[in-house]
């Protein structure tokens, strides 16, 4: 469903993304780890459509549409999911009246009818439960003055009521203590299924024990320098990026 | 002032057929009818030149020759209260500024709690030449009073309809007073009948006794060819509460003038307001606090939106007399600039003579946040539609002071109007 092909992007003409190579098919968790400041969020950004980012080179297609055609929305509406690393706070718009929106942009892009506020609040209890979010989140102010873990789990929580076909969950599990990444991870597990696909971004591997990821890809300086099985995670965990930095050039995801 | 010798003679006439036609007046008033005029004549109307008027250019104003409008109401002008029949409350409507006691609705005169009468007069008014110029033709107004003790729980609303023919003035007059420990809510809502160049000048003043609650709402939706001239003025006695909400959308060119006089101890005083400009429209506020006494609060909060070619002046003035002591005020005026060719002013003016005082003033000017908009986005709303949310969200925190559900739902379309947007925010 997604094809990246030798991506190249950059940001005020400093180049950050130098050639990235992935191909993710239904079904699959993958899961993309690297040091900070190695392009994680750049991707991620990138595919979604983030203006500060320049590509350069290279094609992504995304369930067979070239994605840099697409507007940002277009691409949330074509299926495309970013759970941010810093979720954005949005003062007086309430988190519930956005999600509706979004979904019935959604769905009205997809030539279905707008859900109706009763069907959409049955809707919204029941994925609630998923990522156990407070009640009072609902009408509050899009993540503003939420606690961290409140905003990561509200970003999993708005990625279960738009049921992406491809979520990227860029850092959802840093800052989390365990109990919340616990919640965040069986969230993720629950939505999982063969139709839909997750990029799992994170720093550390601590959640891939929680979300068992088919692949593991290790950034480092805007390349995919090791893909690897589930074991590549726990290999990196003995041994640290280090033991991949030296003399690697080429990725082979 | 340049071309006052025509139309001095032009509104000397326009007075003495009101003269002629009020002989129930007082006549002290007369006089002060006379003077102002006289006044006028001296010192002109402004000019760019004046301080309080650099920034809004009232040439068109000053030159023309307006007549008062006709009281004779077209059939237009009363089909359009239809539609704040479903408003709570007292409905007092004026057609072209003056006061139609057949068109207006829920009125008692049994009702022991509130009189209205029909005979305001105020004796002076801000000392500029529109001020004067309402001063020397006011015509039509209400006095209206609140007993003491008094809770009103539904608003009174003042609709006033201009559907006057092409350079008419209406010129009205509210002279409010809450009793001691009263409370009332006040709409004043502005709308036109017609796309005429009408001048509506208009003076309101509120007097709260001790310990009343006032909440005044501001709501201008005249059409885009016409003027406003306003002036909102407020008493306040020891340890009441006013609170004034505008909502200004209409006019080619509006100005409005509020001045809060803080005289007792303890009292409370909100000014929040949102203007909203598109096309070549102009919208001025200034605004005036005298905090005269100790122990007081004021808090004011205006939040302007303007696209296309549209401008606008916000001038806030906060003074504190020497033995205002322990004031606690607070300013802010936040712009959103929707467009390269939008301009605002924004003068916020501080003037301090008391030493144990809190005040503090913030002015911000902007466009709406990409990072915001990218989130959205993100989400799957079109880029439109999330500009519209985010600048509906900006004004909301203003909007959503209006306790009225159906009148606050009229605001609430009003802007969504201005932003051609459909959106059901509240669900
Ligand atoms: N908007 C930006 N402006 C300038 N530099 C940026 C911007 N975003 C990212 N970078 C730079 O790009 C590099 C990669 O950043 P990022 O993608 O955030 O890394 P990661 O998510 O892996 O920590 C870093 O050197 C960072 O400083
Ligand atoms: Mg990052």
């Amino acid at each position: 469903m997604l094809k990246i092909e030798n991506l190249k992007a950059s940001v005020d003409g400093k180049a950050i993304l130098k050639g990235i190579n992935l191909e993710v098919r239904a079904g699959e968790v993958h899961a993309i780890m690297g040091p900070n400041g190695s392009g994680k969020s750049t991707l991620a950004n990138v595919l979604a459509g983030r203006a500060d980012y320049q590509v350069d080179e290279g094609r992504v297609e995304f369930r067979d549409k070239d994605l840099f055609e697409m507007a940002p929305e277009d691409r949330a509406r074509e299926g495309l999911f970013l759970a941010f690393q810093y979720p954005v706070e949005i003062p007086g718009v309430s988190n519930v009246y956005f999600l509706k929106t979004a979904l019935n942009e959604k769905r009205k892009y997809q030539g279905l009818e707008e859900m109706d506020a009763a069907a959409f609040l049955k809707l919204v209890r029941e994925r609630m439960k998923i990522v156990d979010l407070d009640k009072s989140l609902l009408n509050r102010s899009v993540n503003e003055g939420f606690s961290g873990g409140e905003k990561k789990r509200n970003e999993i929580f708005h990625m279960a009521v738009l049921e992406p076909t491809l979520a990227l969950l860029d850092e959802t599990d840093s800052g989390l203590d365990i109990d919340a990444l616990r919640i965040v991870a069986s969230g993720v597990n629950q939505l999982r299924n063969e139709k839909n696909a997750f990029i799992i971004v994170t720093h550390y591997q601590r959640l891939l024990e929680y979300i068992e990821p088919d692949f593991v890809h290790v950034l480092h300086d805007g390349r995919i320098i090791r893909s690897g099985g589930k074991e590549l995670a726990l290999e990196l965990e003995e041994k640290g990026y280090d033991w991949l930095k030296q003399g690697s050039g080429e990725s082979n995801g | 002032m340049d071309n006052l010798p025509g139309l001095s003679a032009h509104y000397g006439q326009i007075l003495e057929t009101l003269l002629n036609q009020q002989d129930n007046n007082h006549p002290d008033q007369s006089v002060l009818r006379k003077n102002a005029l006289q006044r006028l004549m001296e010192t002109g109307f402004p000019s760019t030149r004046d301080e309080e008027w650099r920034f809004t250019n009232t040439k068109i104003l000053n030159e023309t020759a307006f007549r008062l409008a006709d009281t004779v109401t077209n059939a237009n002008a009363s089909q359009e209260q239809n539609r704040f029949d479903n408003w709570p409350g007292i409905r007092l409507v004026f057609v072209n500024g003056q006061f139609m006691a057949g068109l207006s609705k829920n009125m008692d005169p049994n009702d022991r709690r509130l009189s209205i009468e029909n005979t305001a007069f105020i004796a002076d008014s801000e000392p500029d030449g529109f001020g004067l110029l309402h001063l020397a033709l006011q015509n039509s107004g209400l006095t209206i009073r609140i007993a003491d003790n008094v809770q009103l729980s539904e608003p009174i609303h003042l609709l006033f309809i201009a559907s006057g023919a092409d350079n008419e003035m209406m010129t009205p007059v509210c002279d409010i007073n809450a009793g001691r420990n009263s409370g009332l809510t006040i709409i004043e809502n502005f709308i036109s009948s017609d796309q005429n160049t009408n001048f509506t000048n208009t003076h309101t003043r509120i007097r709260l006794s001790e310990n009343a609650s006032v909440r005044h709402i501001k709501i201008i939706n005249e059409n885009i060819r016409s003027y406003h001239y306003g002036q909102l003025r407020v008493d306040q006695e020891r340890d009441s509460r006013f609170q004034s909400l505008a909502f200004l959308f209409g006019n080619k060119l509006n100005r409005n003038n509020i001045s809060i006089i803080l005289n007792g101890s303890g009292c409370e005083s909100l000014m929040d307001g949102v203007f909203a400009g598109h096309r070549n429209q102009h919208h001025d506020v200034h605004t005036l606090i005298h905090h005269a006494s100790p122990h007081c609060r004021s808090h004011e909060l205006y939040r302007g939106i303007l696209a296309d070619e549209s401008s606008a002046v916000f001038s806030g003035k906060i003074h504190v007399h020497p033995d205002a002591q322990k004031t606690d005020a607070l300013q802010s005026n936040n712009c959103l600039l929707l467009s390269d060719q939008a301009t605002i002013n924004t003068k916020p003016q501080l003037e301090i003579y008391a030493d144990d005082v809190k005040c503090t003033h913030g002015a911000t000017v902007g466009q709406l946040n990409e990072d915001q908009i990218y989130y959205l986005r993100s989400r799957g709303i079109p880029e439109k539609k999330a500009r519209n949310i985010l600048t509906y969200a900006f004004a909301r925190e203003i909007i959503e002071q209006v306790e009225t559900e159906e009148v606050r739902n009229y605001i609430d379309q009003l802007l969504l109007n201005r932003l051609e947007e459909d959106m059901d925010f509240h669900k």
